[in-house]
């Protein structure tokens, strides 16, 4: 399946602002997550620590990921 | 929802604006007579973190979540401090040391809970908001908090 990536913060500096991906039908967050820290090490301390959510709803791990997902990734929050 | 409406210019009672957030007025706006109690929160942009100087700071947010989070806190606040009024505005850009980068204003009629309903409302908006800063400083080096 194919999913439409966001990233913010810090995670910009790492992967850019958007980013088109594939994953394995049946995937759920916490495996795009593993994917990414795999694809870019040097932001796995920061992936680690990052909520996602998905159109807009902040996605648990577990949630189940489908084809044309919007997942906006989000590091730690440094508001105010 | 409710929104200020200051020499023409509508500001959410809970968002995020690109806009500088003119609080002074903001707050001389609001009449809350029953209220005997008005706490104005306002952060401001530091001239220095750590003791490096800073030249300014850049905010971003998730731009639909955000607004969301800001309201449920506002909801939540409401309820347990028995607010009468409460907004909290945040502002997005390139801010400049002295600048406000967020303002937060709650009215009760007593004193204690118009600032526990403040503070609460600024804690829970920075933990629980996906707003973001980058920080750059004089030296020409920047960072993510």
């Amino acid at each position: 399946m194919q999913l439409g990536l966001r990233f913010y913060g810090a995670l910009k500096d790492h992967l850019g602002e958007v980013k088109h991906i594939e994953l394995a039908d049946g995937s759920c967050v916490e495996d795009l997550r593993s994917m990414l820290v795999l694809e870019k090490p040097a932001a796995a301390p920061v992936l680690q620590v990052s909520a996602f959510a998905v159109d807009d709803r902040l996605a648990p791990a577990t949630t189940r990921l489908k084809h044309g997902d919007r997942v906006d990734v989000l590091p730690p929050f440094s508001g105010g | 929802m409710h929104s200020f409406l200051h020499a023409g210019i509508t500001f959410p009672l809970c968002g995020l604006t690109r806009s500088p957030i003119p609080a002074g007025a903001l707050v001389d706006h609001l009449e809350h007579n029953e209220c005997g109690a008005q706490v104005a929160f306002m952060g401001r942009v530091r001239n220095q973190t750590a003791g490096r100087a800073v030249t300014w700071l850049e905010y971003e947010a998730q731009e639909v979540l955000a607004p969301q989070i800001m309201h449920e806190v506002i909801t939540e606040a409401t309820g347990k401090f028995q607010l009468h009024f409460a907004c909290c505005i945040h502002r997005l850009g390139r801010l400049y040391p002295g600048d406000c980068a967020v303002l937060v204003v709650t009215a009760t009629p007593h004193r204690k809970a118009a600032y526990g309903g403040n503070q609460y409302i600024i804690d829970e908006v920075k933990r629980r908001a996906p707003i973001w800063k980058k920080e750059s400083f004089v030296d020409g080096s920047e960072a993510w908090p």
